[in-house]
């Protein structure tokens, strides 16, 4: 394994309380060389908390990341810095991370010089070019300032600049979600080729099944800072055992219009505030398959069919997704 | 297609005017809309940003600030002419015959009012009396699905989540019963599941209200799931009109089906790698001389240097020259 994460938790302090937010509650998941995990859920799942601390950019309350056989939560400074290299992040909007009067040259260059990379002037700016390149940018875009790129660009200067110091796994954090359809396909298949040539693992974090779907060989489903139901990609996403992944999937509506598409909520109700997450299944308020167990007893993730996991009392009872989750 | 046009855009125009010199010629960046909406349809627009999808709605509810300006064009409402009204009318007309609701629910709500007041004056501002405001705010809140009303109609818009904001924005959109709504990008930024909850919702009011509705979305799903027909814009063109069915089995212009192409297929296990439309769209403002796709498009020709109209094909319409039956990719 090259990242192994085990029990991640994270809790947020409520100002003016004793409360916290339970962001990431008992966390675990593995991540193989070359490997994409898809990460997908809706908004307060903790999908983009579980990139923070998985890069250490938070520290998590408790839990551990091990990176290649080194345990990441337990370094501080230097040795924090030297190791964090391997695992990098990439952001849904990389406009917002670029200073805008520094040129896309500069700003990789400046990457280099922080990590040590390039021992001269010369060669760090020929390392910039060799960047562009493997992005799919001119040399000239060296040039550039943020301001003049596209979105697409940007994204990929952003994937750049993730890659100037050779990590061994990338975090994408919704890396297409602010890209309009047609340059979607250009960076989603740039990332694709980058792990085949690179030989990369990938964190793929997305609210977007489709592009979850397109690009993961394991995925894992998150619905308030818990993992309900991981497996690989195919029968997490089209025979998925956990309602909420059930759910989900019937809620994106399909671009073709001979699809017979009921349009009715599949999902009642909304997300609860995680300060105080429902006792027992944290959907159970939502789903239409919960029993009593379903209130008291929080489904532990277990393993229902080879390498597919649920945390769902009734799935896991019954072998299959919950009658009732699909007929109402 | 049955009933009457309710709405009807002939060449309507938009620019960028050039600050301070209001004579001047602007930049164009919307070129010439053609539309016409029947009562009781539901419309998708759909194309990517810089389109020219959100300006043309704000355009023909005349809606346009500086330094965006209508330069031509005629909207007809219910068979009036949109321009022969004063500011006083136009207002009159918005809110009680036209509705818009758009995509982050704080552009319509006033964050220190509390939201049933807000629902309120929508009517109050139109001459209904007191007491059937109040009755009918909360009967608004009901049918879209707010829950205990006259608890959460008292509170603030901060109380709210998203897709409750969403929803307090569509029952003001729905309080006078206007004839047609136009929602921009409504669900864009909601959870899939809230934004499923909203489309069953708006699909239930158009069937029991027989609104007609113009749908702006980026999202081919949504289209595929909700719309009756769909125009797609493209450089500030609209380069197809078709029925949704014909669109996504057949469409006519060389960017629908490149862009149809790009989305991955949900049912494939195969997952081959997504179809890519090399080249950028023109910017908004980009002199472009012909067809606004000629320079990304694998079908071009000579005659593409020429702005093709919409020309009719079966039930659709396309903005291009060359007919699919002579495409060669």
């Amino acid at each position: 394994m090259s990242l192994v994460a085990t029990g991640l938790v994270k809790h947020y302090p409520v100002r003016g309380s004793d409360s916290v937010v339970h962001a990431l509650d008992d966390v675990s998941l593995e991540l193989a060389p070359g490997e994409t995990l898809g990460i997908v859920g809706e908004s307060g799942c903790g999908k983009s908390t579980l990139a923070k601390v998985l890069v250490r950019l938070e520290e998590p309350t408790s839990g551990t990341v091990v990176l290649d056989g080194v345990d990441l939560t337990a370094l501080s400074g230097a040795e924090l810095r030297r190791q964090r290299r391997r695992i990098q992040m990439v952001f849904q909007d990389p406009y917002s991370s670029l200073n805008p009067r520094k040129s896309v040259g500069s700003a990789l260059e400046e990457v280099l010089i922080v990590h040590g990379f390039g021992s001269s002037a010369a060669e760090r700016r020929s390392r910039v070019r060799e960047l562009l390149e493997l992005v799919g940018l001119s040399p000239t875009f060296a040039a550039r300032l943020p301001h003049e790129l596209s979105g697409g660009q940007r994204q990929r200067v952003g994937i750049a600049r993730a890659l100037a110091v050779e990590p061994s796994v990338l975090i994408l954090d919704e890396p297409v979600s602010a890209l309009d359809v047609s340059v979607r396909a250009e960076v989603m298949n740039l990332l694709s080729g980058l792990q085949k040539t690179l030989g990369l693992s990938f964190i793929f974090i997305s609210h977007d099944v489709s592009m979850v779907r397109q690009i993961s060989d394991r995925v894992a489903v998150m619905y308030l800072g818990r993992i309900v139901e991981l497996g690989g990609w195919k029968p997490v996403l089209d025979e998925p055992l956990h309602p909420y992944t059930e759910g989900l999937r019937a809620s994106v509506p399909v671009p073709d219009p001979t699809v017979h598409q009921a349009i009715q909520a599949t999902v009642r109700g909304e997300v609860p505030n995680p300060v105080n997450p429902p006792a027992g299944c944290r959907f159970h308020p939502r789903c239409p398959a919960a029993v009593d167990a379903c209130l008291t007893v929080m489904p532990q993730l277990t393993e229902v069919h080879p390498q597919h996991e649920v945390a769902c009392h009734v799935a896991v009872a019954e072998g299959h997704l919950p009658l009732r989750a699909i007929t109402s | 297609m049955t009933g009457q046009d309710l709405l009807v855009v002939e060449d309507l125009r938009v620019s960028v005017m050039p600050s301070g010199r209001r004579r001047a010629d602007g930049q164009e960046i919307v070129h010439g809309i053609d539309l016409a909406v029947h009562a009781g349809e539901t419309i998708g627009v759909v194309g990517e940003s810089g389109s020219g999808k959100s300006v043309t709605m704000l355009a023909l509810l005349r809606l346009l600030d500086d330094p965006l300006a209508l330069t031509g064009g005629r909207v007809m409402f219910q068979g009036r002419d949109l321009a022969s009204l004063d500011e006083n009318e136009l207002r009159q007309l918005r809110g009680r015959d036209i509705a818009m609701v758009y995509q982050d629910p704080m552009t319509s709500l006033n964050p220190l009012m509390r939201v049933g007041d807000q629902v309120r004056e929508v009517m109050l501002v139109h001459g209904v009396d007191r007491t059937e405001a109040q009755e009918r705010t909360l009967e608004l809140f009901r049918r879209v699905g707010i829950p205990d009303p006259e608890r959460t109609s008292r509170a603030y818009p901060h109380e709210f989540s998203g897709g409750m904001r969403q929803r307090i924005v569509i029952a003001m959109a729905l309080a006078l019963g206007p004839a047609l709504l136009i929602a921009d990008e409504p669900t864009t930024a909601l959870d899939v599941t809230i934004q499923q909850q909203i489309l069953a919702l708006v699909a239930d009011l158009k069937d029991e209200l027989g609104m007609t509705t113009i749908w702006v979305t980026h999202d081919l799903g949504v289209v595929a799931r909700l719309v009756d027909r769909v125009i797609v814009m493209y450089g500030g063109t609209i380069v197809e009109d078709a029925p949704v069915d014909r669109l996504f089995a057949a469409p006519q212009h060389p960017y629908t089906r490149r862009l149809l192409a790009s989305l991955p297929n949900p049912t494939d296990d195969d997952r081959p790698p997504l179809a890519q439309i090399p080249g950028r769209p023109p910017l908004p403002g980009e002199i472009v001389v012909g067809c606004p796709f000629r320079d990304r498009c694998l079908e071009a020709r000579d005659v593409c240097f020429t702005t093709p109209p919409l020309i009719q094909r079966g039930e659709s319409k396309a903005a291009c020259w060359v007919p699919p039956e002579e495409w060669t990719s």
